[in-house]
Parts: structure tokens; sequence; C-alpha cells
């Protein structure tokens, strides 16, 4: 017959190798749903109740999970939407024990007629986070105060999980932002650079234009100075020996030559200026 | 005295070069061209000619006429006349070894005056 303090010491045994397979699983769930199902696989086994609730605090919001009927679910809501009861107790850290199950509960077990039921909840704080436990158990599964201490435990263990997907869910938010920065200053880059060479192409083909127009005005200046001067030359060079010839001699051989290099002269200013009234429309149609 | 070559596309250029000449005693063996290819023709067997060349002209101009007595080897006294008053042209004058002056047009008093040193050498 084995004596009560044995089978005590086996259901300790038995309930503390169960959390450890809990926690064990717990710790190799890298999502909420992988916590979801260890926790409706496990935490039958570990604690009395018919509805289970933990709201941890989330820079702000809280994740929320609730197990009832073997399905767990998770919501991430803002303090101001979680219940009331709830957000009283985070307020005042007093632990609850009541017989008032808010609806909000109620609802979720409805498939079950509950007897004497009880709405138990408390409030703890870890590392500067808080969050709240809540469960509603009965006659038929009975939680009390024994049970408080696993419960502490299991809320240890959500809590650790929760941050801690929380926090990798962050930084793989932070790493894609990240990602997407970079992406971003690459094609930002990219598109600086595709300026940059615009603006050098742009600049060469600027510059090669300056220096076509420099030839040409280089080109109009230099007809000016060999088809201008060169008649001209002649009619001062004509005009010099007038000083030495006799009036005969000017009139004979001095006088045609004057007017045919004046005549040259004034076909050759001609041409010079319509060149250069051409080239300079030209340039400026070409900046137009 | 030596004979004194003119060369210049235009003949009036070279009827007031002669007459300026003539004016300053010069009026027996000048003698002009107004195509280059002949007063090269003429210089063949000729050395150390005193040449009046123009550089502007449509045939060949001045430089090409430079150039083929530098590849010729014929040493000869060029006085560059020309209206040209580019410093591009002065410049390039200065690379000739045989280019003795560089006058611009028109020659006158003044500049012929400078000029009688190198015609005194003929």
């Amino acid at each position: 017959m084995e004596s009560l303090q044995d089978r005590n010491s086996r259901v300790y045994r038995i309930t503390y190798e169960t959390f450890s397979k809990f926690s064990n699983n717990l710790n190799r769930c890298k999502s909420l749903e992988e916590v979801s199902k260890v926790s409706e696989r496990f935490l039958k086994y570990l604690l009395n109740f018919h509805l289970f609730r933990i709201s941890v605090n989330q820079a702000g919001s809280y994740l929320v999970y609730c197990q009832c009927n073997s399905k767990g679910e998770f919501e991430l809501v803002p303090k101001e939407n979680l219940l009331p009861y709830e957000i009283k107790i985070l307020e005042d850290n007093i632990p609850i024990r009541t017989e008032k199950i808010p609806i909000e509960l109620s609802k979720k077990i409805s498939e079950t007629i509950l007897e004497s039921p009880f709405l138990w909840s408390w409030t703890f704080k870890k590392m500067d986070i808080d969050f709240t436990v809540s469960l509603v158990a009965d006659e038929n599964k009975a939680f009390d105060t024994g049970d408080i201490e696993m419960l502490k435990l299991i809320s240890d263990s959500f809590q650790a999980k929760f941050q801690e997907i929380y926090l990798k869910e962050e930084l793989d938010s932070k790493n894609k932002s990240l990602l997407q920065a970079l992406d971003i200053i690459k094609n930002q880059n990219r598109k600086i650079n595709q300026i940059v060479e615009n603006q050098k192409q742009t600049i060469a083909d600027r510059t090669k234009e300056v220096v076509e127009k420099n030839e040409k005005l280089l080109r109009i200046s230099a007809l000016n100075a060999h088809n201008v001067r060169e008649p001209l030359s002649r009619i001062q060079g004509i005009v010099q020996l007038y000083d030495v010839f006799d009036d005969a001699t000017c009139r004979e051989e001095l006088l045609p030559k004057l007017k045919q290099s004046s005549e040259e002269m004034d076909q050759v200013l001609q041409e010079v200026i319509k060149m250069a009234t051409t080239e300079l429309n030209q340039l400026k149609a070409n900046e137009l | 005295m030596s004979t004194i070559i003119l060369v210049d596309d235009q003949p009036i250029a070279n009827f007031i070069t002669r007459k300026l000449l003539e004016i300053e005693g010069y009026n027996e063996d000048v003698i002009d061209f107004t195509n280059p290819e002949e007063a090269l023709v003429y210089l063949e067997d000729k050395q150390n000619t005193l040449i009046f060349l123009d550089l502007n002209m449509p045939e060949m101009n001045g430089w090409e006429f430079l150039d083929y007595l530098k590849s010729k080897s014929q040493e000869h006294r060029i006085i560059i006349l020309t209206s040209s008053t580019s410093t591009i042209d002065q410049n390039r004058a200065k690379e000739y070894d045989s280019v003795i002056k560089y006058v611009e047009k028109p020659l006158n008093k003044d500049k012929f005056k400078e000029l009688q040193p190198l015609l005194q050498q003929q």
C-alpha cells in the first residue's frame, strides 16, 4: 500500500517532469504558433483550469495569450483594451480571487457548465516588464494556493519566451529595415553616380561646344586679318607711292590699281560680313 | 648685286614692292612671281637669293614654299612680307632658319630702312 508521502512525492516528481518537458519544448519554440502548440499540449497536465490567460507588456502594448478548451490564441492589444480587471490589477498590484467571471472570459468557456467558478489573477514584474496571469477554475478543475508556485514558474517561462520572440522579431524587423535602407542608399548612390556621369557628359559636351565656337570665332578673326588686310595693305602701299610719282604716272599706273584693290576690299568685306553673320546666327540658334 | 625675288600671288603687291625697291635704288635684277611654283623652278640652281615671300597664296602658300626649300636643302634668305598680324604666324616663321625677317604689309619707307642692312648683304 503506497503511503500518502510516497504518493505526494510521485505526484510532485511527475509534475516537475512534465514541467521540465514543457519548459524544454517551450525553449525550442521560434514562433508564437509553436508556443501555442506546446502550451496546448502540456499546460493541462501542470494546472487545473478552464481558461488560462497571460498578458505581457511589450513596448506599451500587451501580448495576450489565452488558452481555453485546449485551444490557445494570441492577440496584441493596447493597454486600454485589456480586460478591466487586468488594467486594475496592473495599477493596484493586488491579486484577485473572485466569483465574478468577466463576460469576455465566460463566453469563451460557455460550452462547459462551471460549478462554483473562481477567477484568479496576479500581476508580476520581471526586468521592468509587467504582466498579468489569470485563470478560471471551478470545483471540477480545482485550483488552490498550492498551485501558485507552479503557476509562477509557468508564467515566467511564458514571459521569457514571449520576450525572446518579441526581441527576435524586433531584431528581424530592424535588420529588414536596415537592409531596405541599404537598398535605398545603393539606389541613391546609383542615381547620384548616374547624375555625376550625366553632368560629366554635359560638361564635356558643353566644353566641346565652346571649343568649337571659339574655333569658329578664331576662323572669322583670321579671315578678317588675312582677307581684309590683304587689299587694305595694297591700298596703303599704293597711296604712299603717290608721294613719289608724278601725276601722270599716278593717274596711269596707280589709280587703276587703287581702284582694283578698293573693289577687291569691298568684295572681301562683304564676304566677311556675310560669313560672320551666318556663323553668329548659327551659334545663337545652337544656344537656343 | 644679286637678284631679288618677289613671290606674291597679287600682282599689285609685287608692283608696290618693286617700286619701293626702285625708289631705293634696287631697280635691276628684281624678278617677281605670282605663282610660287614657278619661283621654285627658277630657284632650282640658285643659292643664297633674297626672297620677299607672301604667306597667303591659293595654290601653294608661303609655308609650303619654305618647306619645299628646306626639303631640297636650298639655302636662301627669306623676308616674309604678309598682311597677317597673327602671332601664330610670327612664331611659326621663327622655326625656319632661312627666314631672316618678318614684315607686315604694307611695306613702306620706314620698314624699308630696317631692311637696308639685309639688302646690302647681297
